[in-house]
């Protein structure tokens, strides 16, 4: 099935949410409150100055969580009234071929889009097929009404053949449409699903955290001590399933999430790890920490360029298995989905090439200073991550180009048209934006995502209103070209990824 | 006693008549055997193109779908071959006794 939610789960998990929200705001303003009150009258100082900074940001983003959920809890009251329509449409698909409309007990919906476009074709063959037979009851009709000596007559027997016949060609219609509505409206409740969760505001480390109060039993009993017991088991899955939804690309804080949550999901920080002890035998796990934190600070260039391999290899598990020694797909243990094993080969390559540059004389050099510190990278230019990309995947077999369609210094605008003209023969283009300016797919800017420093994403397609449609933080956004003009500060332009001997 | 010529010739293109509607009867049972074999088809795919469980009960109708109409057929084809061999029944008697008839004919005419 390519979609299926279980309506009661649902139901509880809303009802829950709202008392969570609830809950989350209570026991925010006691916890800030105390906090403020510590510093305003027993806590003085430099110290206190700054734990009182350190209070404001964490209240900061603590609040946003809470509005998260405050908002998932409205994305779920939506579903909830959509999956309520379509079970009851459910039911009278169910009526319309003259199958039991009884309720069932259990509201599960389910779409298996290609069998049911496959169903309907049937459907279409099955109608067609009783027009065969009423043809045929026209005609013995009228050879029945050329007898010249008998008095035989069929005409109520046929009649009443005619007449189921034509109720089952009606029925079957009635079904073809039904399916389709059904699948319109799951096609709807997913959609909105999706928007609603790519619209969360939802602050970096959310989803971890998450995970974390799952699994986590010495924090699961802090919770159930302050009220949230069992709607805790119902709560974790479905938003963790939400906010999983619809990732989009990789993102270059996946690796670093997975090994801040590694005590809720071992497996798959240990196969992360495997890949960094492929590079780094003997690194200390501060850091493999600082490490993964820099790849988040520094790692756009590189995410953009795995997005590229993942659309190469889409059809191809075996080929890219084969290439980089991991699996195309991963299980998420938490999840129980396959999801596309992003993190692995954001590492490897982030591992095999950060700081590798080619040298004056050729080959291979280290720089080791060209990261402002341990946590803090550079990012990369357009020659470093031609330069990288190309050495990664050819020394794995793989015949790739990398060439800048515009440099950055000629400072021509970038627009859908050079996107269209660029991709044209198959190849890719990842966007270079200074600064990134990201809006969210209803339009509105996303100011978080946005603003200084550089930022590469590649680019998935374009909005007939001439925006380019590309992969930012395993999400989708909108770049609206109009805002790098050459003739202002900032600027972008676009790289050509060519997979093959094109 | 009269001539049953006239009889005979439409008791014989009656049973005509009724030999062409036992082939499109034939057609009924093959177009019967088609949708039946799509209803099953239709069924399974619809088992595993939509939940909620009560739409189960879709797909076993729609595997069941079209005996209705068989089931029509096949007390049509009944009525047909019954009536053929009524005909042919009638059309023996009318050749018996038109046989009769004409051979007291030409016994009168032979005996003028």
């Amino acid at each position: 099935m390519d979609f299926r939610l279980d309506l009661d789960v649902l139901a509880k998990t809303k009802t829950a949410l709202v008392q969570v929200v609830d809950e989350l705001k209570n026991l925010a303003t006691t916890f800030f409150n105390t906090n403020a009150s510590l510093t305003a009258k027993g806590w003085k100082g430099l110290s206190a100055r700054s734990f009182d900074t350190v209070n404001s940001e964490w209240q900061t983003t603590f609040l946003a969580g809470v509005t998260n959920v405050s908002n998932l809890q409205q994305i779920l009251t939506s579903v909830l009234r959509q999956g309520t329509d379509a079970n009851s449409q459910a039911l009278s698909l169910a009526r319309s071929i003259g199958g039991s409309s009884s309720r069932s007990s259990k509201k599960v919906l389910g779409l298996s889009r290609s069998d049911k476009d496959a169903a309907c074709k049937t459907d279409v063959k099955l109608v067609n097929g009783y027009d065969s037979a009423l043809n045929l009851y026209r005609s013995i009709q009228s050879d029945l009404s050329s007898l010249r000596y008998t008095k035989f007559s069929m005409a109520s027997e046929i009649g009443s053949a005619r007449s189921g016949a034509q109720t089952k060609q009606a029925q079957l219609t009635n079904l073809t449409r039904g399916l389709n509505n059904y699948g319109n409206t799951i096609n709807q409740i997913e959609q909105g699903m999706k928007s609603g969760i790519a619209n969360l505001k939802q602050p970096k480390g959310w989803s971890g955290a998450l995970a974390q109060i799952g699994s986590d039993p010495a924090l699961k009993l802090k919770l159930a001590n302050l009220g949230f017991g069992a709607e805790l088991g119902l709560i974790i899955p479905v938003v963790w399933d939400l906010v999983n939804f619809g990732a989009y690309g990789g993102d270059q804080n996946g690796p670093y999430d997975v090994y801040n949550n590694q005590k809720s999901n071992p497996a798959a920080w240990a196969s992360l790890l495997a890949v960094i002890r492929q590079y780094h035998p003997n690194w200390t796990d501060q850091q493999i920490g600082d490490f993964l934190q820099k790849l988040n600070n520094e790692g756009c260039g590189y995410v953009a360029l795995v997005n590229t391999i993942f659309v190469q290899y889409k059809n191809n598990p075996a080929g890219f298995e084969r290439a980089f020694g991991f699996p195309l797909y991963v299980l998420d243990p938490l999840s129980g989905e396959y999801n596309l094993n992003y993190n692995a080969l954001l590492l490897d390559f982030y591992c095999a090439t950060d700081n590798h540059n080619k040298g004056f004389f050729g080959g291979d050099t280290v720089n080791p200073h060209e990261d402002s510190n341990a946590i803090k990278g550079f990012g990369v230019t357009a020659t470093q991550l031609q330069y990288r990309a190309e050495t990664y995947l050819q020394n794995r077999g793989v015949k790739v180009t990398v060439t800048t369609a515009v440099i950055p210094e000629a400072k021509v605008d970038v627009s859908s048209a050079m996107y269209h003209s660029l991709s044209k023969n198959g190849s890719q283009v990842i966007l270079s934006m200074h600064p990134p300016k990201l809006y969210h797919m209803d339009g509105s800017y996303d100011k978080g995502n946005s603003g200084s420093g550089g930022h590469d994403v590649v680019v998935t397609g374009t909005t007939k209103d001439g925006d380019l449609v590309v992969s930012s933080w395993g999400q989708q956004y909108l770049v609206k070209p109009n805002d790098f003009k050459s003739s202002g500060f900032d600027y972008a332009y676009f790289q050509v990824v060519t997979y093959g001997n094109k | 006693m009269p001539c049953h010529c006239t009889d005979i010739s439409r008791v014989k293109s009656d049973i005509a008549t009724l030999t062409s509607i036992q082939s499109k009867q034939a057609q009924l049972d093959s177009v019967d055997s088609s949708q039946t074999s799509l209803c099953k088809q239709l069924s399974g795919q619809l088992s595993k193109a939509v939940t909620p469980a009560n739409l189960s009960s879709l797909t076993n109708h729609a595997a069941k779908f079209n005996d209705s109409q068989k089931s029509k057929h096949l007390f049509m084809k009944t009525l047909v071959t019954g009536e053929i061999n009524s005909l042919r029944q009638t059309l023996t008697l009318l050749q018996d006794a038109d046989k009769a008839y004409h051979q007291a004919q030409q016994q009168q005419r032979a005996n003028g």
